[in-house]
């Protein structure tokens, strides 16, 4: 059987469903910053895939994924710096917790 | 380059990082959901093998499997009181699911009309010597935009390093 | 010859100098008006003496006529005019000469009064229309010269309106002289309908011409006019209350002039009168009845004003008999005598009350020796009244009876010469009552020079005057002629018997008058009560007006007033409805809008949850749009 494109790409969606899911439910900050790097990698994914079947030669997909992959990680970092800023004002680390901006 | 992937890895790997993803999220253990999730960035690695990316299946594993993944745990640690914090409630929410299948559901039917053209079968993606030469080219369009990628690191860990660090500002 | 005009033109003038002075101003002027009534006296006699001899001719060609039109009605020029005839010239003798007279003796009379400068300022006024009205050629003149001299007489009968008597004696006689002024109206507007004119020239001669129903509603319109003004019955009944003013006006406008202004629209109609004939059985009638009514009611008063005032009465009663037996030449002669001797009789009476303080007889007596001038001059007067030789009285009196007899009204006669005994009887009441007798008043004292003076020259006039009666009745154009010496000595006798009969009851005291008022108490009672025209006027008219008024202002309070009243209720509503709508409609649809926006922003805020996930879920909703967008749409 043969697996063209679609199937990592389908693989992708999956991912980036279940990234989805977490960061839209999950209550606790580091699980919805943990459910965006399976999104972040869901991207990559669906690039490296694209990269291999549609522009293997100048591997633009990965080029354009090792780029995500940088600000992927600055901004991991940064999140979690967030999160422990965070954690010091309220003493939680509880989404429901942050509602200052409720009208 | 073949025009498609062997079958019974490809398989493996895709229950490897679904199956990482879906116990991350399922599991009520904030330490065991990280370790899921650096399970997926594993699977993930092997992936981008199959797909012959080497560079990247390395980058990727220093990066997300042996830093952010870290770097998670001790934040975890970090922001938990008391150890029985860290089993929580699953926060299950039918809104979130619903909109996750929709969108998925509408990402899936935009990839079934999805035909691009494919490269010919000999077209082979570069070894990681040519890769690094394409990408350190001086001539070429990366080499810059590189550079700029790890200024924005800089900054991004200089202002992690400011948000997280001190009890007093 | 037009300085004619001046002679009612000076005492208006002097009118509207005192009218806009201060009342101190006003009383220091006095020498104003006198000297106005003065010149416009000399003028009169001197204008008299240019008509002399008078005569047909002139009356037919006057010596003197001006008319200024000021109007013009279909056609006819309305306006004023000057008419210098020997009638006119005979009335402006009478009343300029009684009017100084007046004038004069209120000089001292009322020099104490605070408004004797007022008092002057509308006798001034008064004299200016009387002589405008005896100058005037066209009724409608007349009639307006007729009007002011009523207003004079309503504000000098109620010259002292601080006192109540005064006040309603004022408007009553206003009102019942306005009565007689409908009248008059309406005879004028026939008049007018009928010839389109209200000239002498014109009117007179035409009215021989006219159907007698249409000359006989002239002219009894006329004559009710005239019997208002000149007191006949039954609109005599002002008259008496008129005392109220003070005396000299009283012998001024209620004796001499204004009372005879009647009698002389009476003479100068007397060729309508004559067209209608009815007319003239009326007038005879009317003056009869007045002559006996004002004479029995003379006899009865004990304020000497008041026998005076009703022998004016009955004395203009005597002129319209002869006017109504048709001649011209008796009534005037008789206004003529009259005024003369009834002004002098008002003056002293003036002195008299001026001396004793008081007006009723009955405090009076033996003035004779206190008084002598005025008694004498008194005398000349009561003598000349009662018609005895050779006062003028006695001349006027026998000039009625002989047309009376001459015009075959035998009845009328009779009646005539009852009525000389009984002014005879009243007038020896008075004499002995006031002059004879003892005395019940100490203290009387002579009146001062300037009183005397008029009185002398009016007792003067009144003994000579009567020895030109032939002249008086050639200078109007009649025959010329002595009375017939019967009728003078039955006149006379009647004349001596009435005053004997009053010496003998007062001058003796001969007369039990308690036995009498007893014995005849029904006749007292009826003469006592004025023949009852008061209480009559009173129950009927006044009383009637009284509820016409009453209702009407009932009428005004509920209806009017209700409507009045009622449309601002329904204002109030309307603004109370209008203030709610505003409240609850307006206002609340303001508010309503403000609390919906509030609402609406109170459920739009609660999108802001501050939760993160919440925010995350919309823009993935919006994202997931998009994309079925694009796939959809545009294609992969």
């Amino acid at each position: 059987m043969t697996l063209g494109l679609h199937a990592p790409l389908a693989l992708g969606a999956v991912l980036f469903g279940l990234g989805l899911y977490g960061a839209v439910s999950k209550r606790s900050a580091v699980m919805v910053l943990m459910s965006l790097e399976l999104m972040a990698n869901a991207v990559n994914i669906n690039l490296v895939t694209l990269s291999r079947f549609v522009t293997p030669v100048k591997a633009t997909g990965q080029f354009f994924a090792v780029f995500a992959m940088v600000v992927s990680a600055a901004e991991i970092g940064l999140g979690l710096a967030l999160v422990l800023a965070l954690y010091r004002s309220f003493r939680t680390i509880e989404l429901s917790a942050m509602d200052r901006l409720k009208g | 380059m073949s025009p498609s992937l062997p079958l019974v890895p490809f398989a493996l790997i895709a229950v490897a990082i679904i199956g990482g993803g879906l116990m991350m999220l399922l599991s009520r253990n904030v330490v065991h959901a990280t370790l899921w999730m650096l399970e997926t960035m594993l699977a993930t690695a092997a992936l981008y093998l199959l797909l012959n990316a080497e560079f990247l299946a390395l980058v990727q594993i220093m990066v997300y499997a042996g830093a952010v993944s870290v770097l998670v745990l001790f934040v975890v640690m970090l922001t938990l009181r008391r150890r029985q914090d860290a089993v929580r409630s699953l926060d299950a929410s039918p809104v979130a699911a619903a909109l996750a299948v929709l969108f998925v559901a509408a990402v899936s039917l935009g990839i079934t009309r999805f035909t691009p053209t494919l490269a010919p079968a000999s077209a082979q993606s570069p070894t990681i010597l040519a890769f690094g030469q394409l990408l350190f080219d001086p001539k070429g369009p990366i080499m810059v935009p590189f550079e700029i990628a790890s200024l924005v690191l800089l900054v991004a860990l200089v202002g992690a390093v400011w948000w997280a660090g001190g009890e007093r500002r | 010859m037009s300085w004619v005009i001046a002679i009612p033109v000076l005492p208006a003038l002097a009118f509207v100098l005192l009218l806009p002075l201060s009342r101190k101003f006003r009383n220091k002027m006095l020498w104003l008006p006198i000297t106005g009534i003065a010149v416009s006296a000399i003028l009169s006699i001197v204008a008299f003496l240019k008509v002399w001899p008078g005569g047909e001719e002139a009356i037919q060609e006057p010596i003197f006529h001006v008319f200024a039109p000021i109007a013009h009605v279909g056609g006819s020029a309305l306006g004023a005019g000057v008419l210098l005839d020997p009638v006119s010239a005979a009335m402006l003798v009478v009343v300029t000469v009684v009017g100084l007279c007046v004038q004069i003796y209120s000089l001292s009379y009322m020099h104490s009064d605070e408004r004797r400068g007022w008092y002057y300022t509308v006798l001034s006024l008064f004299t200016a229309a009387m002589l405008g009205l005896v100058v005037a050629d066209n009724f409608l003149q007349l009639y307006g010269m007729w009007e002011v001299m009523g207003l004079c007489s309503y504000l000098l009968i109620g010259f002292w309106h601080e006192e109540e008597g005064p006040r309603k004696a004022s408007i009553k006689a206003f009102l019942t002289t306005r009565v007689g002024d409908i009248g008059f109206a309406l005879g004028l507007a026939a008049m007018f309908t009928a010839t389109h004119s209200f000239s002498f020239a014109v009117v007179l001669p035409a009215a021989a011409h006219w159907a007698p129903g249409v000359a006989t509603v002239v002219a009894l319109g006329l004559l009710f006019g005239a019997m208002g003004k000149s007191a006949q019955v039954p609109l005599h009944v002002w008259l008496p209350d008129a005392m109220a003013g003070p005396t000299p006006a009283s012998a001024l406008i209620h004796a001499a002039t204004m009372v005879a202004a009647g009698v002389y629209l009476v003479a100068r109609s007397l060729p309508i009168f004559e067209a209608s004939g009815v007319a003239l059985t009326v007038t005879l009638v009317v003056g009869l009845t007045t002559a006996l009514v004002g004479g029995i009611q003379a006899v009865v008063q004990y304020d000497i004003k008041k026998v005076l005032a009703y022998s004016t009465i009955s004395q203009l009663g005597y002129m319209f008999i002869a006017l109504g037996a048709g001649s011209q030449l008796a009534g005037l002669y008789h206004l003529v005598t009259h005024a003369f001797f009834k002004s002098l009789l008002f003056l002293g009476a003036g002195a008299i009350i001026h001396a004793c303080h008081t007006q009723d007889m009955r405090e009076m007596g033996a003035l004779r020796k206190s008084m002598p001038i005025t008694t004498i001059v008194f005398t000349v007067g009561t003598l000349a009244l009662a018609g005895i030789f050779p006062l003028s009285g006695f001349w006027s009196k026998d000039e009625i009876l002989t047309v009376l007899a001459h015009e075959h009204h035998y009845v009328a006669f009779g009646l005539a010469l009852l009525a000389a005994l009984i002014t005879a009887f009243y007038c020896a009441r008075l004499w002995f009552r006031v002059f004879g007798g003892e005395s019940h008043n100490h203290h009387a004292h002579e009146a001062d020079a300037k009183m005397l003076a008029p009185m002398v020259l009016l007792a003067a006039i009144t003994l000579v005057i009567g020895f030109a009666t032939p002249m008086f009745a050639t200078f109007l154009g009649h025959e010329g002629e002595w009375p017939a010496i019967a009728m003078a000595a039955s006149s006379s006798a009647v004349a001596v018997a009435g005053l004997l009969a009053g010496w003998w009851a007062f001058g003796l005291g001969k007369l039990d008058t308690a036995k009498v008022k007893a014995q005849f108490a029904w006749a007292y009672a009826l003469v006592a009560n004025k023949f009852y025209f008061d209480a009559v006027y009173e129950a009927v008219f006044v009383r009637g007006f009284v509820k016409i008024a009453t209702l009407l202002w009932r009428f005004d309070g509920s209806v009017v007033d209700a409507v009045v009243n009622g449309a601002a209720r329904l204002w109030r509503q309307t603004s109370e409805y209008a203030w709610a709508f505003d409240g609850s409609v307006i206002d609340g649809a303001v508010n309503g809008a403000a609390s919906a926006v509030k609402s609406g922003g109170a459920r739009a805020r609660r999108l802001q949850t501050g939760q993160v996930q919440a925010y995350q879920r919309f823009v993935l909703g919006a994202a997931i749009a998009l994309v079925l967008l694009l796939v959809l749409v545009k294609g992969a």
